[in-house]
């Protein structure tokens, strides 16, 4: 759905238009609260908030908000934030991802950019590397590198969403990569330190 | 440029984000520091395999959950939630302001009538003994005009006759009315006999309300209705009056005279609230007669001999008798009499003798009065 034909549609009929954006949008806006959030139940209950905002605001918006997709982003990452704010508890807990998760996770891995036989070792660090980091990284650190590796948004592109700087973007970033080739330095396997 | 600062900005330098300058110094750095090129080789390797490993490790979004049509019933219920609540918003802000207003107009009007129900019933309690003062009178004409019926209206009219023939008659020395000045000292009798019951038994209001109509409708209607008496009535109707009527049917002739004379007072006295109070006022003035009941048989008895003396010499000479008559009584008892003996006496003589005394009944008895008195005198 284009941002352009989205404004018509909305002026004519605003139930219409939600539906549409609902089962156009409905698995990006679930998966990546879930890759902000870490949990499938949480994801959920962003998703149902999410969209119970679009369905408020979306008669109020314009192109000039960025593309639809961008739009949502921004609704999914404020949803995130306003949860972890919410769930103290569930903050502290940061309940990990089940074996199943992972399972699943790993068997929609895309494994391709991995090709190299040598890197495969890497890979598979790296790979594990990241899902404790995602795990441990702050909300902003880990929106940051959702947003740019998971989801492939531009830095100028985050830092419209998140409204901040693109430097903050950047920073926030390196800090993610920082982490996670601190993680492979430490571990005595890493091929690197090899 | 040293390893520390390299390991700061190995992942600009990576990205290509740093200046041409910084990034030649690191270059140069590197080329000589084997642990800066191993860190800057594996900046290189996560920036490159950090995306898939991101991927792997959150997984694609191959589908959403199983629930989405659960969940769309649920938003469909909170979508439906949302207009009734913007709904009522508007609705409870109407609602909680009215309720307060109510809140404060009952205290209010508690207040009010808290602190001044006290206060009327003292000044009313107070003013009877001493006759009364201006404001009060005010107030209590409204309700006997409203709350007294016919006979009522009767009694309060002829006590204004009384007290108008009065005022009119004592410039006018010719006028016989002395003569009903004579029942009018005993109506002040009456007076002074009432306010000692009223003040105990009553609750006060009713005779102020006689007293403050007479002033006001004797000053409409009195000099309009009074000279034709005058001239008509000459000072043989008044001992007439006295002889034919006994003491107790005097008022009521009084009455009689007075409803054709002032029909006017009649039609405005007559307000549809007048059978409410009716039954509230005939039960406060049935108590108030018979204390005043003793002092009618007096101001009958006084008039007696005094018509009977004073009426027959009138006839025959007009002008002595009047100036003799006009400076005993009327000067002194008119003033005081007309406000005192009116409500008293209005009370009193009608609903005992005349219970259902209706208007008609008043002006038959007046006319054969006063042609039967005429005759007599001129005999």
């Amino acid at each position: 759905m284009r941002e352009g034909t989205l404004t018509l549609a909305q002026a004519a009929a605003p139930d219409e238009t939600f539906d549409m954006v609902f089962s156009v949008h409905h698995d990006y806006v679930y998966h990546l609260a879930r890759a902000l959030l870490g949990h499938p139940q949480d994801a959920e209950d962003v998703t149902q908030e999410v969209f119970l905002r679009v369905y408020k605001a979306l008669p109020s918006y314009t192109a000039e908000r960025g593309t639809l997709r961008t739009w949502l982003t921004r609704i999914v990452v404020n949803s995130c934030q306003t949860h972890r704010r919410r769930s103290v508890l569930r903050r502290l807990w940061q309940r990990p991802p089940t074996a199943g998760d992972q399972d699943a996770v790993q068997d929609l891995a895309d494994s391709s950019a991995w090709g190299a036989p040598e890197s495969q070792a890497l890979q598979a660090e790296l790979r594990q590397t990241v899902k404790t980091l995602l795990a441990r990284l702050g909300l902003e650190h880990r929106t940051v590198l959702v947003l740019h590796y998971y989801l492939d948004f531009s830095c100028p592109e985050i830092a419209r969403i998140l409204d901040c700087s693109e430097g903050t973007v950047y920073s926030r970033l390196h800090y993610a990569r920082r982490r996670v080739q601190s993680q492979l330095a430490s571990q005595p396997g890493t091929p690197v330190e090899r | 440029m040293n390893c520390k600062q390299i390991d700061k900005l190995k992942e600009a330098y990576v990205d290509g984000l740093l200046a041409p300058a910084v990034a030649a110094a690191i270059t140069a750095h590197a080329a000589g520091c084997p642990l800066c090129t191993h860190q800057l080789a594996l900046a290189r390797q996560v920036a490159g395999g950090l995306g898939a490993a991101v991927k792997a490790a959150i997984g694609r979004p191959a589908g959403a959950p199983a629930n989405t049509q659960a969940l769309r019933g649920q938003l469909a219920r909170q979508r439906a939630r949302l207009w009734p609540a913007s709904r009522r918003r508007p609705a409870l802000a109407f609602v909680i302001p009215a309720l307060l207003l109510l809140l404060t107009a009952t205290i209010g009007l508690a207040q009010y009538a808290a602190s001044h129900t006290p206060d009327e019933a003292t000044k009313r309690t107070l003013p009877v003994p001493k006759g009364g003062g201006t404001e009060e009178p005010r107030r209590t004409p409204t309700r006997q005009a409203t709350a007294r019926p016919s006979a009522t209206r009767r009694a309060t009219e002829e006590p204004r006759l009384t007290a108008t023939h009065e005022a009119t008659h004592e410039p006018g020395p010719t006028n016989t009315a002395r003569p009903t000045e004579e029942p009018r000292p005993t109506t002040t009798q009456e007076a002074t006999h009432e306010p000692a019951p009223t003040n105990t038994a009553r609750p006060s209001e009713e005779p102020r309300p006689t007293v403050t109509h007479e002033p006001t409708h004797e000053a409409s209607a009195t000099p309009t209705h009074e000279p034709t008496r005058e001239a008509s009535a000459t000072p043989t109707h008044e001992p007439t009056r006295e002889a034919s009527a006994t003491p107790t049917h005097e008022p009521t002739h009084e009455a009689s005279a007075t409803p054709t004379h002032e029909p006017t007072h009649e039609a405005s006295a007559t307000p549809t609230t007048e059978p409410t109070h009716e039954a509230s006022a005939t039960p406060t003035h049935e108590p108030t007669h018979e204390p005043s009941a003793t002092p009618r048989p007096a101001p009958s008895a006084t008039p007696r001999p005094a018509p009977s003396a004073t009426p027959r010499p009138e006839p025959s000479a007009t002008p002595p008798p009047e100036p003799s008559m006009t400076p005993t009584v009327a000067p002194t008892h008119e003033p005081t009499a007309t406000p005192r003996p009116e409500p008293s006496a209005t009370p009193t003589t009608e609903p005992t003798q005349q219970p259902s005394p209706t208007p008609h009944a008043e002006p038959t008895a007046t006319p054969h009065a006063e042609p039967t008195a005429t005759p007599t005198p001129r005999i």
